[in-house]
Order: C-alpha cells, then sequence, then structure tokens
C-alpha cells in the first residue's frame, strides 16, 4: 500500500467514524420512566419496543426506560416531564387526574361488575379519555390494564360491607378518590406510602389492602394476609404517555412509528392482565390465602352503599358529569343485552 | 461451593462400583476429581458430562440416602437446569427434582426441615428461623434446589415463593460457615435488589450484603461481580459501578481453585452485560 492510498483509507476511516458518532449524538432521546419492576414481562416488552423503535428510525429516536420507580413517585415524575428531564412516563390514572380528572371515571369503586363490562365500555370512552388527555396536555399511546383491584385481609375476613368498617383500610399515596370513597361510605381508610404496607400490616397499622392479585405477590403482601374478598373492587390501569412537546420535535415518520410501536405495546400489556391475575390468585390461593365469595346480596349491599356517593366524587373529583351518566347508561344497556340486571 | 455437587457426582464416577462411595467423598481422590470439574475451563465439555452424573445421583439418592447425598443430587440439579438447559419444560423437570432433593436433604439433616412446604408462612419462619446451626450445609443445599426452581419458572407462582428463599437465606447469614455466607450474601443482595425501595425493596442493604459477599470470596468468585451489576448496579441505574464490575470480571483471572468453571461462565455473562449497557443505561 503506497502513501497516498495509506491517506485516502484513513481519511474514509475518520469519516466512517465522524458518521458513526454522528448517529448517536444526533439520535432524539426519548427518557420514559415507570414503576415497573425489572425484569417483569412489562419491562422487557417495554424494551424490546425501544429496541424496534431504534431499529426502525435507524438510530434517530432513542427510547430508554427507566423501570423500578428509580425516577421517584409520580409526583416527581410529572414534575420531570415538566421540566424537560423526563420525556414521558408510564403513570397510572390517579397520576393523570391531577391535570385530567376524567382519568378517574374507570376508577369509580364497583363501577364494572366484570371484565367484559369493563371492555364493552373502554371500547367506546378509551379514544374519547386519549383526547382529552392530549388536550391536557400528554400525547398517550393506549391504556394498559392492571386488572380489578381486590379486597384482601389479614386476620379477619371481610364479607359484608360491616366487616370492612372495624378495620383500617390502606389507600396509597395520591389516590385522593378511594381515600374520599371509602371514608364516604363509614369505612376507616389510612393512607401511606407503597413501601410501607408489608410493615403496616405485620405490625397491625394496615388490616386491609385493596390491590390486583399480581400486585399483592410481585410487591410481598401475600406473606401477611388470610383472606381474598373475592369480587372485582376497583379496576386499576396505566398509561404509557409523553410530554407533546418531545413528541413534535420528532420528524413526521418517526412519529408514526413510535405511536405504532407503542400502541401495540400497549395493547399487549393491556391483554396479558387477565392471564396474570389468574396465575396471581392460583399463586396466591396455593399460598394459602382463603377466598370468600360474598353472597350476591351482600355484594349488591357494597355496590349500592358506593353507587350512592358516585355524584358526590365525580363532583368533588372536577370530572365530567355528563361523561359518567353517560357511562353508567351504557353499562345499565349492556346489561340489559346480556340479561344481568 | 454452589458446585460441590459436580465434585461429589465425579467423585462417584472414579469409585463407581463401590458402596460406600459418597462416604469417601472427602477424600483427597474426591477432592482431585472435583476441582478437575470445578477447575475446568470448557464449560461445554461439563455440559455434556453432567446428565450421566446426574442419573448416577438419582440412584445413590434412594429412600434412606443422607443429606449429603441429597443436597449433592439438590446442587447438581440445581446448577445443570439452570446454567445448561435452555428448554424451559425441561428446566422446570429438572429444577423440580433440585427443589425435591433440597427439601428432602433439609428432612434428612434435622427433623425441624420436615414438612415445611405445608407450613403457612409465619410458622414457616419459626421452624426455619431455628433451624439447627450445625446442619447449614443442608439449609444451604434446600435454598440452592428452591432458587433455582424460582428461576427456572419466574411465575407468580414461583415469585410467591421468594420471601421464603428469604426467610432461609437469613438464617444462613446468621449461622453458617464463611464459605456458605459469601453465596448467601450473595443470593439475599440479589433479592433485596428486585425492587427500589419505594416499592418495598431494600436496594441499599443489597449493596451492603454484595459488598460482604466481595470481602468473603475474595473477590475471586467472579458471579459475584456479575450479580452486583446484573441486580442493584442496575436497578440503582449506576452504570459507573456496573461497568467498574463487569471491567474487573473480564480482566480477572478466571482460573480459580473449585472456581474456574463457573468463572469462565461469569466472564461470558460480563461481556454480555456490558454489550448491552448502552441500550439499558
Amino acid at each position: 500500500m503506497n502513501i497516498s492510498e495509506s491517506g485516502s483509507l484513513r481519511r474514509a476511516v475518520l469519516m466512517l467514524a465522524a458518521l458513526l458518532m454522528a448517529g448517536p449524538a444526533g439520535a432524539q432521546k426519548l427518557k420514559i420512566a415507570t414503576v415497573t419492576p425489572e425484569g417483569s414481562a412489562w419491562m422487557q416488552d417495554m424494551r424490546s419496543a425501544a429496541a424496534e423503535i431504534r431499529e426502525r428510525t435507524d438510530g434517530q429516536v432513542d427510547v430508554k426506560f427507566y423501570g423500578g420507580g428509580t425516577q421517584g413517585d409520580d409526583l416527581r415524575v410529572l414534575r420531570k416531564i415538566r421540566t424537560g428531564q423526563l420525556q414521558g412516563a408510564v403513570l397510572t390514572s390517579s397520576a393523570l387526574a391531577r391535570r385530567y380528572p376524567d382519568m378517574l371515571q374507570y376508577g369509580l369503586p364497583l363501577l364494572f361488575r366484570s371484565r367484559d363490562e369493563m371492555l364493552f365500555v373502554r371500547r367506546r370512552y378509551d379514544p374519547v379519555l386519549a383526547e382529552g388527555l392530549r388536550k391536557s396536555g400528554f400525547e398517550s399511546f393506549g391504556f394498559g390494564s392492571l386488572g380489578f383491584a381486590r379486597i384482601m385481609s389479614a386476620e379477619k375476613p371481610v364479607v359484608r360491607i360491616e366487616d370492612a368498617r372495624r378495620l383500617k383500610i390502606w389507600v396509597p399515596e395520591g389516590d385522593d378518590i378511594g381515600l374520599r370513597a371509602m371514608r364516604s361510605v363509614g369505612l376507616a381508610p389510612v393512607q401511606g406510602p407503597i413501601s410501607d404496607v408489608l410493615t403496616n400490616l405485620q405490625t397491625g397499622l394496615v388490616d386491609v389492602i385493596v390491590t390486583p392479585p399480581s400486585g399483592a405477590i410481585l410487591l410481598q403482601w401475600h406473606t401477611r394476609l388470610r383472606y381474598v374478598t373475592d369480587f372485582p373492587v376497583v379496576f386499576a390501569f396505566g398509561l404509557l404517555v409523553m410530554d407533546p412537546r418531545a413528541f413534535g420535535r420528532l420528524s413526521d415518520e418517526n412519529q408514526a412509528i413510535v405511536r405504532e410501536v407503542f400502541g401495540e405495546l400497549a395493547a399487549r400489556l393491556d391483554r396479558r392482565d387477565a392471564q396474570e391475575n389468574l396465575d396471581a390468585s392460583k399463586a396466591l390461593a396455593n399460598s394459602g390465602l382463603q377466598f370468600l365469595e360474598p353472597a350476591p346480596e351482600e355484594v349488591l349491599r357494597w355496590r349500592q352503599a358506593f353507587n350512592a356517593i358516585y355524584p358526590d366524587l365525580v363532583r368533588e373529583a372536577g370530572m365530567s358529569r355528563a361523561m359518567h351518566e353517560e357511562i353508567v347508561q351504557a353499562l345499565h344497556s349492556f346489561r340489559g343485552e346480556s340479561g344481568e340486571s | 461451593m454452589r458446585l460441590k455437587g459436580l465434585a461429589l457426582a465425579i467423585a462417584a464416577i472414579g469409585l463407581s462400583g463401590c458402596g460406600s462411595l459418597i462416604q469417601s467423598a472427602t477424600s483427597g481422590l474426591t477432592e482431585q476429581l472435583g476441582d478437575a470439574v470445578l477447575g475446568h475451563d470448557d464449560p461445554e465439555l461439563v455440559r455434556e458430562a453432567t446428565p450421566t452424573l446426574l442419573i448416577l445421583i438419582d440412584s445413590l439418592a434412594g429412600e434412606d440416602a443422607g443429606p449429603g447425598v441429597l443436597g449433592t443430587a439438590a446442587q447438581l440439579y440445581a446448577a445443570y437446569g439452570v446454567v445448561f438447559v435452555n428448554d424451559s419444560d425441561r428446566a422446570h423437570k429438572l429444577t423440580d427434582r433440585a427443589y425435591g432433593y433440597g427439601r428432602r436433604a433439609l428432612c434428612a439433616a434435622d427433623r425441624a426441615g420436615c414438612g415445611v412446604r405445608q407450613l403457612g408462612f409465619e410458622d414457616y419462619e419459626v421452624r426455619i428461623g431455628t433451624y439447627p446451626a450445625a446442619k447449614a450445609q443442608a439449609l444451604f443445599d434446600y435454598v440452592i434446589g428452591y432458587l433455582a426452581w424460582v428461576r427456572a419458572r419466574a411465575d407468580y407462582e414461583a415469585l410467591a415463593q421468594l420471601p421464603r428463599v428469604q426467610v432461609a437465606l437469613q438464617r444462613l447469614l446468621e449461622v453458617a460457615p464463611a464459605d456458605i455466607r459469601g453465596s448467601a450474601h450473595m443470593y439475599m443482595g440479589t433479592l433485596q435488589c428486585l425492587r427500589p425501595a419505594s416499592l418495598g425493596g431494600d436496594p441499599e442493604a443489597g449493596m451492603e450484603n454484595f459488598e460482604q459477599a466481595l470481602r468473603l470470596t475474595g473477590r475471586r468468585d467472579l458471579s459475584v461481580q456479575v450479580e452486583y451489576a446484573r441486580s442493584c448496579a442496575r436497578l440503582l441505574y449506576d452504570r459507573e459501578l456496573h461497568d467498574r464490575l463487569l471491567e474487573e470480571v473480564l480482566s480477572a483471572e478466571a482460573d480459580q481453585p473449585g472456581l474456574t468453571l463457573f468463572n469462565n461462565l461469569a466472564k461470558a455473562d460480563a461481556k454480555e452485560l456490558l454489550g448491552a449497557a448502552d441500550e439499558y443505561f
């Protein structure tokens, strides 16, 4: 190889290096926070979605998921999105309700009696809520169901609503509608952080929690629980949302790719919850928890107690009354069509 | 320590035909043969050889088998099921055996270890929390079988068992000799770094446990550094710690008495984790 060849080779190498360096430096970084634990199926799906986006945008969009709640609680994450430290997050409906109260529409206690009812209502209202969220400053990519929370108790079985009146019921920090709802029907809620629940169950500061079965196992609360009251209490879900400013900075083509991949991700997470909670319920039963099935008339009494306070909850939380009434009406007609009362 | 099973099983082959071969397990010959496997630098060769040893150990672990044989069987099935088998159905079957042998070892070593699977969590805590210190080896064999069973599944059924594994590890940290404690600290650290503090995990304690594990193993067991990076450093998004631990593994000497095989596997893991670090952090 002569000197001139070697020189052009060196130039070519330098150019190639410059091109390679330009890739990551020019890439738009999307930092997304979630409390989803590392190693979980959700997290694996999120990382594959990030890899797919990176590949399909030729490295122009670099999505990083920060799992396990390392970016702080919902409030802190919202603050970081506002200041541009994060570009998005997977958030619970209660966190998003601070900006858009109608995110609580699905979360009224005992609104849905079954998964079918929930799916029926969501088919019609998910797009409405997504549009409302967009107007409130969040680009969203689909709802991810966490399943129905159930009442679980440490020492005493809870079947009738009166059983719960004598017990201390944990409500997560930030879940203001849960707190209001419990108080309004004469229950004794205790609000506190997730990290304290296990100890509080152990020491008797908390007697009852309301959580999907998967949550009880992932957070290891099942070791201090004895009973599961087996009817759906509250529908829990999370949403992948992004700061529209960050999303708007992507090219149209890249926006379409991100929307498609995140949309598929949310749909996959959404489909998975039913099986996950079935598996988790089985694991709870195998761990010795007793499943209690209240008689239909007892469930009806629970329902009546909560139904009676919906108007107050809707007003106090700042939700749209019209939307609430439409949803209730839709449920009535669904029950009529499917032969339920 | 984790491959004590392999060492004993190799000893069994070396002495095949002899009824009392396991009693001879501590003889000089056994140690030499065990070291030959543990000190082997070709994981592939060990992978191919191990099934023969599994069949052999099954034949030795009859009804009247003692805790030594049973514990060996638990360790051997655990190591093979988790490290060398990719097919999940097979991994389930093999780690079922690992866990089964572990429970039998726990019971054979002391009556306090019998029927623990049927106990409610609080009774289990009491029973395992007072398991005799002198029988720590059987408790450790049980933990290894249990962990392999959980790891091969990683479903809700398995996740629900983690607090029970943690109780047994806690007991080992209280009473086991230093070589077992090195591993127990590592596993405890891994469990404590599964969740952040906000979700009830305890990464601070997890890191302390890994530091203890590093001290007790003299940093020669490279799987400690790899697990430290994989669990705590990643959970806390501490890239500096993550990369430092893994670089240490890559530049360390894999050839250590009784650790060469696993150290080579650790080096391969470290390379993979470092390669994927840009995607993660």
